[in-house]
């Protein structure tokens, strides 16, 4: 029993260790995150789209989330919405308070160093690259020149309230900041609307034709309401046909089979 | 505040009346003259008709059952689904975050497209056969949008109840969902639909959809080629639309401004083969006409 005892002291050991230094790495990504904070206070929203695994490399890159950023330097706010299945998940809310960035929670904020989403992929790649200072998009890549995501930025009103969107101890999780943007018109499009009363219609309408009598289809109604459209499908949609926000997106090179 | 201004003149009135309880017969008729004035006073205030999202909705959902029974609704998902989005693109511009837009192929030769309030909005298969891109589906979705947006048939229905459901004389709050008022106000709502709406309102709209249509990315010309599209339907199958619509040049030359304020020049997709493969109908209809 006894010989077992070390190499799992030591493995575990080396699991600390390990672990430390992942969180070293991400002290270090999250202090040149803070540190590329431009001096003018802006919020914009930035569309993320990844290559899909194992596709081509021509092929049409895939919406993979949404972000929603606030800066006041030295403070900045991030709503993380990634795409999963059909939908557009909650957003993950993280928040600097100009010295540490923290995950905030409808129940508080704990630092985001040693939190769970941390771990996610998206969340990493998104951390790890801030935006610039103009550009409408910019392409990541990794160590070896690969592109690992294209990302479109969008001005918003800089016009925010400081407190709510920087406010740890009672912090704001709804995606209220932002008065008028994408992430609530989809709120609204997800929305449920109870099929009860109201579609009960009228019998007889007066046209610029004369008259007519009519028989209410409010059946018509409830398959309306229940035809709508998933979120992602519809981000599919508009990067297809480049309309916004995708109008600058690249359109994928076409590779010679004989080349 | 007109109505508390009034109310406050009333209670003065009839302070000032009680204070001088005791007058000469000559005083007592002017008396009477201010008591008769002041119950005019009274009665004349407005009633305070103001429509709630919620009740939009609910008045909306009416309408919209009334236009599906008119008309029959396509029940094909996968047009219905292709229609979605492209009126989703347009109404993504300028949102209202209160409501969920929902769009229809309406089942009818006519040439016509339609907006409930609460975010109904209705094309017809007519209206469909005409167009040749789904820029064209945009700008008219976009128009429809419009309506949506500045609450055209919502603010029909607050100027014509106040007259037609006989709300002059009320001086309370009215709820036009309540039991009592729902069906008539449903009945304003389509009446101002198929009777047409104000010029102003239209025009309004035709300015609302190139701006939208624009904004989503899709060639703002769109508007415009449906219009021109018009005279190659049949009469009788636009006679509903030109009776409920400005003369279509005067469109045309609002719709030219509205381009030429347009601060993009980026908006250029027409996507006319995705519209041609996605815009066939599969599947009847849940009824027509």
């Amino acid at each position: 029993m006894a010989s077992y005892r070390i190499p799992l002291v030591f493995i575990a050991g080396l699991m600390v260790a390990s672990q430390l230094a992942a969180q070293d790495d991400l002290g270090a990504m999250l202090d040149a995150r803070r540190e590329a904070i431009p001096k003018q206070k802006r919020v914009f929203e930035e569309t993320w789209l990844i290559p899909a695994d194992g596709a081509e490399p021509n092929a049409e890159p895939r919406f993979a989330g949404r972000v929603v950023v606030f800066q006041d330097r030295p403070k900045e706010r991030l709503e993380i919405r990634r795409a999963a299945a059909d939908q557009l998940e909650e957003p993950i809310v993280i928040v600097c308070d100009g010295r540490r960035y923290h995950l905030v929670t409808r129940v508080g904020a704990t630092e985001l160093i040693s939190s769970e989403p941390v771990a996610d992929p998206f969340v990493q790649l998104v951390l790890a690259s801030p935006a610039g200072r103009a550009e409408p998009h910019r392409t990541v890549t990794d160590s070896d020149g690969t592109t690992t995501a294209i990302v479109l930025r969008h001005k918003r009103d800089p016009d925010f309230d400081e407190d709510d969107a920087f406010e740890l101890k009672r912090p704001q999780v709804e995606s209220s900041l932002l008065k008028k943007g994408l992430s609530s018109f989809s709120a609204a499009q997800d929305r449920h609307v109870a099929a009860s009363a109201g579609a009960r219609g009228v019998d007889e309408i007066e046209t610029a034709n004369g008259k007519v009598s009519v028989t209410p289809d409010p059946e018509a109604v409830w398959w309306m309401e229940e035809h709508s459209v998933p979120p992602l499908e519809f981000e599919e949609f508009r990067i297809e046909a480049r309309l916004a926000p995708y109008n600058d997106l690249p359109e994928p090179q076409t590779v010679d089979p004989e080349a | 505040m007109k109505t508390i201004v009034r109310r406050q003149l009333v209670a003065t009135i009839v302070t000032l009346l009680s204070a001088i309880a005791s007058v000469s017969p000559a005083e007592a008729q002017l008396l009477d003259r201010i008591k008769q004035a002041a119950g005019i006073a009274q009665r004349v205030a407005p009633a305070v008709i103001t429509i709630s999202t919620e009740q939009e909705v609910e008045i909306g959902r009416g309408i919209a059952a009334t236009i599906a029974g008119y008309y029959g609704v396509v029940q094909d998902p996968q047009l219905t689904r292709y229609v979605n989005l492209v009126g989703l693109a347009v109404a993504s511009v300028d949102p209202r975050t209160d409501i969920a837009y929902r769009f229809a192929v309406l089942d009818s030769d006519d040439v016509n497209a339609l907006a409930a309030p609460g975010g109904y909005v209705f094309v017809t298969r007519g209206a469909l056969a005409l167009m040749n891109d789904e820029a064209m589906l945009a700008g008219v979705l976009g128009h429809e949008v419009g309506h949506v947006n500045r609450r055209h048939v919502v603010n029909e229905i607050r100027a014509r109840a106040r007259t037609e459901l006989g709300l002059e004389e009320i001086t309370e709050q009215i709820n036009l969902t309540g039991e009592e008022y729902l069906e008539q106000t449903i009945q304003l709502g389509t009446t101002a639909l198929f009777m047409g709406l104000s010029r102003e309102d239209e025009l309004e709209a035709d300015a609302y959809g190139v701006k939208v249509a624009a904004g989503a990315g899709y060639d703002p010309k769109g508007l415009t080629r449906f219009l021109a599209a018009l005279p190659n339907a049949e009469a009788e199958r636009r006679s509903l639309l030109a009776k409920t619509h400005p003369d279509i040049d005067d469109r045309l030359d609002e719709i030219d401004d509205a381009i030429d304020d347009l601060e993009t020049d980026d908006a250029t997709v027409t996507a006319s083969d995705r519209f041609h493969d996605r815009s066939a109908i599969e599947t009847p209809s849940s009824g027509g006409r």
